[in-house]
C-alpha cells in the first residue's frame, strides 16, 4: 500500500505544479513587467530542459567530450534553423548520433 | 507529432522494467502511475527509491521535487490559458508534459485551434506512454541495447527551439537558459534547469525592456 499512496500524492503534486498558475491566475491580467517575463519563460526554460538532458548526470565537461552528442547538437541546431521544422532536425540530427555513435 | 509516440517506448520499456524488476510496487500501482502521475522522470524517481526500501517521505518528496519544473510551464502557459474555457483550463494542466510544453508553447494558434492542438498532442502521448508502459512491464527491453536512444530527447526539443526564437530577448533567454543550466549541471534532480530557466527569464526580460527604453 505504501507504494499506491507515494503514486497517489505524486500525482496530486504534480498536477497541482501544473495546474497552479494556469487555475490560480484564471483570466486576471498581471502587473505588466510579469506578464512580459512570461513571454521569455517558454524559451529559458525549453532552452534549460534540453540543456539539462544533453549535461545531467556526467556534466558539461563529460557533454564536450562526447564527439557524436556536440556533433548531432550542431546539425539537429542547424538543420531547424534552415529548414524550420523539428521532424527533420529530429532526423538529422539523431542520424548524426547514431551514426557516430557506432563508428567511434 | 509522431516523436511523442516513438520516444514513449524506449522510456516506457525503462519503466516497465524498474517496476517489473521490484516487490515493493506491484505491477498494476506501477503502470497506474502513468495515469496519475503522467510523468516519466518522476515515476522513474518514485519507483527507484520504493524499490531501494526507502520508505515512504523519500520517494514521494524525490518525484515532486523532480516535477517543480512543471510551475515553470505553468507560468509559462497563462497567457495560452486565459482565453480558453474554464473547464480546459482544469483539464489542460493534467496534460502538461515536458514534449507537451515543447509542442504547443510554441505553437501559434487561434483558442479553439490551439485548444485542439494541445488536447490532441497531449492525448497523444498520454495514450502512447499507458501502452509503452504496459508493454515495458510485460515485455521488458522492447528496444535493442545496441540502439542508443538517450540523444533523442534532446534532439526532438532542439529541432522545436531553434525555430521559435524569432526576437533577441527570446534568443538571449534561451542562450542564457542552457548556459546556465549546463554550468550548474551537477545540482541534483535537475535544479541547475531551475536556475538556468530563472536566469534566461530575468535577461529575456531585461532584453525587452532595454530596447523600449
Amino acid at each position: 500500500m505504501t507504494a499506491f499512496w507515494v503514486i497517489l500524492l505524486a500525482g496530486i503534486g504534480t498536477y497541482a505544479a501544473r495546474a497552479a498558475f494556469i487555475v490560480g491566475v484564471g483570466e486576471r491580467e498581471m502587473p505588466p513587467i510579469v506578464e512580459r517575463g512570461l513571454l521569455y519563460v517558454g524559451p529559458a526554460v525549453l532552452a534549460a530542459l534540453t540543456a539539462s538532458l544533453l549535461t545531467s548526470p556526467d556534466g558539461l565537461g563529460a557533454y564536450l567530450e562526447s564527439v557524436p552528442e556536440v556533433a548531432a547538437t550542431i546539425v539537429g541546431g542547424a538543420a531547424a534553423l534552415r529548414f524550420r521544422r523539428f521532424d527533420v532536425s529530429f532526423t538529422a540530427a539523431m542520424a548524426v548520433f547514431l551514426v557516430l555513435t557506432a563508428a567511434l | 507529432m509522431l516523436p511523442l509516440v516513438i520516444l514513449a517506448f524506449p522510456f516506457g520499456a525503462v519503466l516497465g522494467l524498474a517496476i517489473a524488476g521490484t516487490d515493493a510496487v506491484p505491477n498494476l500501482v506501477g503502470w497506474l502511475s502513468s495515469s496519475i502521475i503522467f510523468g516519466g522522470s518522476a515515476q522513474l524517481t518514485a519507483v527507484t527509491l520504493l524499490a531501494s526500501g526507502a520508505g515512504f517521505f523519500p520517494p514521494l518528496v524525490g518525484a515532486l521535487v523532480v516535477n517543480v519544473r512543471h510551475l515553470m510551464y505553468s507560468a509559462a502557459m497563462v497567457p495560452r490559458f486565459r482565453a480558453q474555457p474554464r473547464w480546459f483550463r482544469w483539464f489542460g494542466p493534467y496534460l502538461l508534459l515536458d514534449q507537451n510544453f515543447a509542442l504547443s508553447s510554441i505553437k501559434e494558434a487561434e483558442p479553439d485551434e490551439w485548444r485542439a492542438y494541445y488536447l490532441g498532442a497531449g492525448g497523444l502521448a498520454w495514450v502512447a506512454w499507458q501502452i509503452a508502459v504496459a508493454v515495458g512491464i510485460a515485455f521488458g527491453p522492447v528496444i535493442p541495447a545496441s540502439i542508443d536512444l538517450s540523444f533523442a530527447v534532446p534532439a526532438l526539443f532542439i529541432g522545436l527551439l531553434v525555430p521559435s526564437l524569432r526576437t533577441r530577448p527570446a534568443v538571449l533567454a534561451a542562450v542564457v537558459g542552457a548556459l546556465v543550466t549546463a554550468v550548474f549541471a551537477g545540482v541534483p534532480n535537475r535544479g541547475g534547469m531551475l536556475i538556468g530557466g530563472a536566469a534566461g527569464v530575468i535577461v529575456g526580460t531585461w532584453a525587452d525592456l532595454s530596447s523600449d527604453s
